[in-house]
């Protein structure tokens, strides 16, 4: 894991980072989950640990994983707990209407 | 152990519970009833994901039912036709996460084609577009801007943070690897399961998406100058 974080804070999801070195760039899900194997985990981690820039990006990007990772766990505000009594009625006719046609396939 | 309805799986499987025997009509019933059961036990979560996938301007929410429906009814005909038997021990963890994945394919699988299916009807010219005449409306530079409709105005307003924002503006099926592995918490490997797709391409596309959030973020700080 890119354990750069510096005085790095969860406003700075929003900052001016620069962006991870391109040849980096196809790597960064290996980057943050820390899967550093092989030839390539050595090469990916000899780089960051010598790139300023890719670090700083790399840290902005853990940031903002952990903000995707609240959203999961706040819904949003208007999200519909259930689909609610009359979208169930409708999709259970439309559950009956398949087996229905279901049943007349078979025969 | 129970009688089936002519040997079909999804019967059987559904129907592991019933120690009474019953007719063909009463089978198919229970059936649906015990797969109703099972929308049930994941609805929150359906909903949760279609809302993220769809956003919530434009009759987002709607659209966002609209999907849930679809992807149950379609799940159901999939049932019925033997393409999934559920677990014969409903209720362990591992059976609540192979009903999630499959529900989840189907919902995602859904939305993807629909989205596909909607940018090619936006590519060409719509009904709104022809006046009475015949002749091509005016040019969108030539009408009114966001500013001077308010409906529009409105609901820029109520649209989510910048990240959401930026989650709507990724391709489909960066915003699924994202919305599936990021923010639902499934692992790589059940997210490849569920979009049909190897662990690689699921690690590939959130690379890509992180980027592309990263880029999207900073723009947005820029056009609202918060840099």
């Amino acid at each position: 894991m890119c354990d750069y974080k510096g005085s790095l804070n969860s406003a700075t999801a929003l900052e001016d980072a620069p962006p991870v070195c391109w040849h980096i760039r196809p790597f960064v899900s290996y980057c943050l989950a820390g899967a550093f194997r092989g030839f390539l985990g050595w090469f990916l981690q000899e780089h960051i640990s010598r790139c300023r820039n890719c670090q700083k990006a790399l840290a902005q990007l853990q940031i903002i994983g952990e903000q995707l990772r609240n959203l999961g766990k706040t819904p949003p505000e208007r999200t519909p707990e259930t689909l609610g009594q009359e979208r169930w009625d409708t999709l259970e006719s439309a559950l009956a209407e398949a087996d229905s046609r279901h049943q007349r396939r078979r025969k | 152990m129970m009688k089936s309805a002519k040997g079909a799986p999804w019967v059987r499987s559904f129907l592991s519970w019933r120690r009474k025997p019953c007719n063909e009509a009463q089978e198919v019933a229970l059936c649906r009833k015990a797969f109703a059961e099972m929308v049930r036990r994941h609805e929150v979560e359906l909903l949760r994901v279609a809302q993220r996938l769809c956003g919530r301007a434009h009759g987002g929410e709607d659209h966002a039912r609209d999907l849930v429906q679809d992807a149950v009814v379609a799940a159901y005909e999939a049932v019925l036709e033997g393409k999934f038997v559920a677990p014969q021990e409903s209720g362990t963890p591992e059976a609540h996460r192979r009903e999630r994945a499959y529900l989840l394919r189907i919902l995602t699988n859904r939305f993807i084609n629909g989205y596909r299916r909607q940018k090619k009807w936006d590519a060409g010219v719509t009904i709104e577009d022809v006046t009475i005449g015949g002749e091509i409306a005016p040019l969108p530079s030539l009408q009114a801007n966001a500013v001077d409709k308010p409906d529009e105005n409105l609901l820029s307003q109520t649209l989510e943070e910048p990240l959401e924002r930026a989650l709507l503006s990724l391709s489909e099926g960066l915003r699924v690897c994202v919305i599936l592995v990021e923010i639902e918490g499934l692992e790589y490997a059940e997210a490849a399961a569920v979009l049909n797709i190897p662990v690689g391409t699921v690690r590939s596309r959130l690379s890509r998406a992180r980027v592309q959030l990263q880029e999207l973020l900073q723009d947005y700080a820029r056009q609202h100058r918060l840099l």
